[in-house]
């Protein structure tokens, strides 16, 4: 195909959508020689049943994201289950980021194994179509795994285009194509419209990106109120949402969760998976310098959630401070009721200790004690060092969330 | 019941004890006003369980007495839509659950709850009075409310201390960041006292406070309640032992080595202007005091930066310190001079703003952020 007019027009805007093939399963297949062409699933842990992703291989039986092991051995009884090892992709998925930083600085992590591209900028050192192959062949060279890459003038378009054709796909749209592109399309296939939104535009006639034109955009603002009009733009090729690096502001939130055995009622058991969480949250505070003053525990159940905000005197980032709340929140707030999950939350979390206290001058050996056990789990892996009461937390590896990020707070598995 | 009443005097009375009642109140009848007439005057009351209000009108009309518990806010909104000297008819037959308001063409009729099931405050016998002008206590009230604490778990913290010791009212106020404390001379009778009047008692009383003038306000303390009386409106608020609240005359520093003085206006004029380039809650504000020249420095998170010089009097060495630019602010605002003076140790210990004059009876402590 000649492609040279492409190479000659400067786009009024370029996003490329890198997309990375069955990241966990590709790392896998790269880590362990002997893995790869054979069919993989990763899940969470040796006794997870869940496939969280699979090898390419292993897609060509019919095996999916989502599905149980067992189900999947009966498709495929080949299958080889690998226990996902979180701080590997983490570490992995962060080589790619900064990989990526080299063809622009304005890059946004989009997921673990995901980054949108803004080549707007640097149109003057190639063309887009130049520099998002450069990129699909500098992770390759540089890190041995597969990825798709979608280009067109915003990032709606790029996300679908990535997804046209896996693995290692390469899709343009160019920007004055986008909407006769994108005009046949469901509206569902775009990224943030699913059936909620779906259902509202099906009710007026608006199924395909095409349609959506016909609709004046006031109907959506209306029920959707702002981002109603990104989605009637999106429908037409030309999504204003803007790739926006990481936010260097403190988030809002910051939060640990885990997974109980299914319907816990043991106050003891659920006691230690919360010590776990506010271990884990508190030395996060720590690492990025921040404290919170309002914790919220939550446990959660297929029908009910019980959650409780506890507000302390002074902001903190020792869990010394936070642990008399386990108990206080089991007694007063929970209901007895079965749990299969629980969750701490720090809100509105911000920079550490400038404002001093009249009464509460904090106690400079806990700093320091927190210090030492931060830095020896630093340098000896985490839970080197850890209070007597978390000998019996649970054994089930940590996971990444869709928040995870290469840089910043949400670092972290 | 049938009387009538001209809408400024029911709205006057009816406006000043709507403060006090919570519109999320898990009590119907806690978002209700008890009107009532008794002999020559017409009175509304209202209360949160914890701070009662009652404000009296004296009538030129006779009639029988009532007592009626009817929707506050509603019933407030309803005679807001008429003018001023519109004239209503109230009537509320036997054993009826309704009123009837009538005015002009217009009639109502509103619902009421059983006048019976207002949480009338129990009155307590009085264990000492004491007297004090209405602009002092105010002005006393001022100098201190904005350092209270607002939902702080340390409960004893959203309030205010008051301590009655020898002729003298103190008031103390602390979040925990800035304490503010301000004193009066007031007469007295019984023992002296120490205890902590509720944050809405206190906002509330402030706001009664701003709408007289010449007048004497009486405080009665009783064991568990005070009762701040003047001639049309009564305040009852439940109190908490003083003994819960901290011992804040620890955290004053004693013999701060390093002041200035200085124009009050001129320094909240600069730190105004500080925090307008800091636009942000918790914002911070330097203060650089060398040669008789304080400079005011600000940074934001965009690295905009603010500065400002102040002429002031300086006594002991530089020093540079950061405060909360809002904390600043509010203690400048409090002060009742022309002039203040700041009294510093070290950048980590806590300031003094005092006016600068006077016997300091007035102090401001503020912590500082740490630089």
């Amino acid at each position: 195909m000649n492609d040279s007019w492409r190479f000659r027009i400067r786009w009024p805007r370029a996003v490329a959508l890198v997309d990375m093939n069955a990241f966990f399963a590709s790392i896998e297949q790269l880590d362990f020689p002997e893995l790869r062409d054979r069919p993989v699933a990763v899940t969470n842990g040796a006794l997870g049943t869940c496939i969280i992703t699979c090898s390419y291989e292993a897609r060509r039986f019919g095996v999916h994201t989502g599905m149980r092991l067992r189900e999947a051995r009966g498709l495929c009884p080949d299958l080889v289950q690998r226990s996902a090892r979180p701080q590997r992709y983490a570490e992995i998925s962060t080589r790619i980021m900064d990989l990526l930083t080299t063809i622009t600085p304005d890059l946004e992590v989009f997921s673990v194994d995901e980054a949108f591209l803004d080549l707007t900028h640097c149109q003057e050192l190639g063309s887009p179509v130049g520099l998002a192959r450069r990129a699909q062949d500098l992770i390759l060279h540089e890190t041995g795994l597969p990825c798709s890459v979608g280009l067109s003038g915003d990032k709606t378009t790029a996300k679908y285009a990535a997804k046209l054709k896996k693995p290692r796909g390469f899709v343009v749209i160019p920007p004055w194509e986008a909407r006769t592109r994108l005009s046949p399309v469901p509206v569902t296939e775009l990224c943030g419209i699913k059936n909620g939104i779906g259902s509202f535009l099906a009710a007026r006639g608006v199924h395909t990106c095409g349609e959506m034109a016909r609709l004046p955009p006031s109907v959506l603002t209306r029920r959707f109120g702002p981002p109603g009009l990104r989605y009637w733009l999106m429908a037409q090729g030309a999504d204003p949402d803007p790739v926006q690096p990481s936010d260097p502001r403190p988030p809002r939130t910051l939060g640990h969760g885990k997974v109980t055995p299914p319907g816990t009622t043991e106050r003891e058991l659920l006691t230690v998976y919360f010590l776990h969480m506010i271990e884990k949250l508190a030395a996060r505070l720590r690492a990025h310098d921040l404290e919170a003053q309002n914790f919220r525990f939550a446990t959660y159940s297929r029908t009910t959630t019980c959650e409780a905000v506890h507000r302390l005197a002074v902001a903190t980032n020792d869990a010394s401070v936070l642990r008399p709340y386990v108990p206080r929140f089991l007694n007063d707030v929970w209901t007895g009721q079965g749990v299969d999950r629980i969750h701490v939350l720090a809100l509105d979390p911000r920079a550490c200790g400038r404002q001093a206290d009249l009464w509460n001058a904090p106690d400079p050996r806990r700093a320091r004690l927190n210090a030492a056990v931060d830095a020896i789990n630093h340098r000896f892996g985490p839970w080197s060092v850890h209070p007597a009461a978390l000998l019996e937390r649970s054994p089930s590896p940590d996971v990444i969330a869709p928040a995870w990020r290469p840089h910043g707070v949400h670092r972290s598995v | 019941m049938q009387m009538n009443i001209v809408n400024s005097q029911i709205s006057r009375i009816l406006q000043h004890v709507l403060g006090v009642v919570d519109t999320r109140a898990p009590l119907p009848v806690l978002s209700h006003v008890l009107l009532y007439k008794r002999g020559s005057h017409l009175k509304a009351c209202a209360t949160d369980s914890e701070v009662e209000l009652e404000a009296q009108q004296s009538l030129d009309v006779t009639g029988e007495d009532f007592r009626v518990l009817v929707q506050g806010r509603k019933f407030y909104e309803i005679l807001r839509s008429f003018p001023e000297e519109a004239v209503f008819e109230l009537r509320q037959d036997q054993g009826q659950d309704r009123i009837q308001m009538s005015s002009g063409k217009s009639r109502f009729v509103i619902a009421t709850l059983p006048a019976e099931d207002f949480p009338v405050m129990k009155a307590e016998e009085a264990r000492g009075t004491l007297e004090i002008s209405s602009e002092r206590l105010l002005s006393l009230f001022r100098a201190t409310s904005y350092a209270m604490a607002q939902n702080d778990s340390r409960h004893y913290l959203n309030g205010m201390l008051l301590v009655l010791r020898d002729g003298r009212l103190r008031a103390v106020a602390t979040d925990g960041h800035r304490l503010s404390m301000d004193e009066a001379e007031v007469k007295s009778t019984g023992e002296s006292a120490n205890l902590i009047l509720p944050r809405k008692a206190v906002l509330e009383m402030e706001k009664i406070l701003a709408t007289l003038t010449d007048t004497t306000v009486t405080i009665a303390l009783s064991e568990n309640t005070i009762r701040f009386l003047t001639r049309d409106l009564r305040l009852s608020s439940r109190i908490m032992p003083g003994k819960d609240y901290p011992d804040y005359e620890r955290v004053i520093p004693v013999a701060p080595d390093k002041c200035f003085y200085f124009n009050i206006n001129d320094l909240r004029e600069s730190v105004k202007h500080a925090r307008a380039l800091v636009g942000e809650k918790y914002g911070a504000v330097n203060f650089l005091l060398s040669s008789s020249v304080l400079r005011v420095l600000a940074k934001n998170k965009q690295s905009d930066i603010s500065e400002e010089t102040v002429d002031v009097e300086q006594q002991g060495e530089d020093i540079e310190i950061s405060f909360n630019a809002d904390y600043i602010l509010e203690a400048l605002s409090s002060i009742r001079d022309e002039r203040g003076v700041f009294r510093m140790t070290t950048a980590a210990a806590s300031s003094i703003l005092e006016p600068g004059t006077g016997k300091g009876e007035q102090k401001s402590v503020i912590m500082p952020l740490r630089i």
